[in-house]
């Protein structure tokens, strides 16, 4: 079992269903959902823009940790922030919460 | 549109493996360089800066001492770092590895830093406003910024 599987690793975790619901969550889940959703559209946008698609992964490195938002391809927004700031594969975090 | 000096610093960036191009604009909107291919509108690449300065206004506000944003698409990727009055976006490849190009990032934002003529800062942190990465203590009667977070100590 890797790090990235264990819910305890997530420091705030918030999952978004296509229809914009929160779904799960844990940590500072509403603010974390108001964020993901604002950076998914603009990110979105920019993809319009350049004409390269939709985003699928955004993240923000900090000093002392990372934030990371993950569109899954059914429209799933993910949003996390681990607790470990060097976790590398952000795809099996990204299931949790999911029930799969 | 582009300042020559800025634009031989940004060619800089293409001899790094994965590097497709890059831009630099100023926070008040103005685009200093771009060094992109194919190449796109000024204007385009000013909407693009506009959205992208949102993108790290907001993930700033979210937590302390933001240092870059990475945006990956289907086929690239692209890397926000910031000086303080000013932004560098690289774009990459989505194979690209960011930790092998990141040295080259900050040589380039520190050549950038020198250039008096820009007035870049050396700073390559944005300032909080309220934070998400911290845990969430209720204080009911902590003072609020206008939005909404907590104002830190």
């Amino acid at each position: 079992m890797s790090i990235q599987a264990d819910p305890s690793a997530l420091e705030h975790f918030v999952r978004i269903n296509p229809a914009g619901e929160v779904v799960a969550g844990q940590g500072s889940a509403q603010r974390l959902a108001s964020l993901s959703t604002y950076i998914c559209s603009l990110a979105d946008t920019i993809g319009q823009l350049l004409d390269i698609g939709s985003c699928q992964v955004m993240e923000a490195a900090y000093t002392g940790g990372r934030l990371i938002t993950v569109r899954e391809p059914d429209g799933s927004i993910v949003g996390l922030k681990p607790r470990v700031p060097q976790a590398p594969a952000v795809q099996p975090i990204a299931r949790i919460g999911s029930g799969r | 549109m582009s300042n020559p000096q800025v634009l031989t610093t940004l060619h800089a960036l293409r001899h790094a493996p994965g590097v497709l191009g890059s831009f630099l604009w100023m926070d008040d909107g103005r685009l200093v360089a771009a060094d992109v291919t194919p190449a796109r509108p000024a204007a385009q690449l000013q909407m693009v800066a506009r959205r992208l300065a949102s993108i790290a206004t907001a993930y700033a506000s979210a937590g302390q001492c933001l240092e870059h944003v990475t945006l990956v698409y289907e086929q690239y990727q692209l890397h926000i770092s910031g000086l303080a009055n000013a932004s560098l976006v690289v774009v990459l490849t989505r194979a690209c590895s960011l930790p092998t190009v990141l040295p080259v990032i900050d040589d380039v934002l520190r050549e950038l830093s020198r250039m008096p003529e820009l007035g870049l800062a050396t700073s390559t942190q944005r300032t909080p406003v309220t934070t998400i990465l911290e845990p969430e203590r209720l204080q009911p009667d902590a003072a609020r910024s206008y939005r909404g977070g907590r104002i830190l100590e």
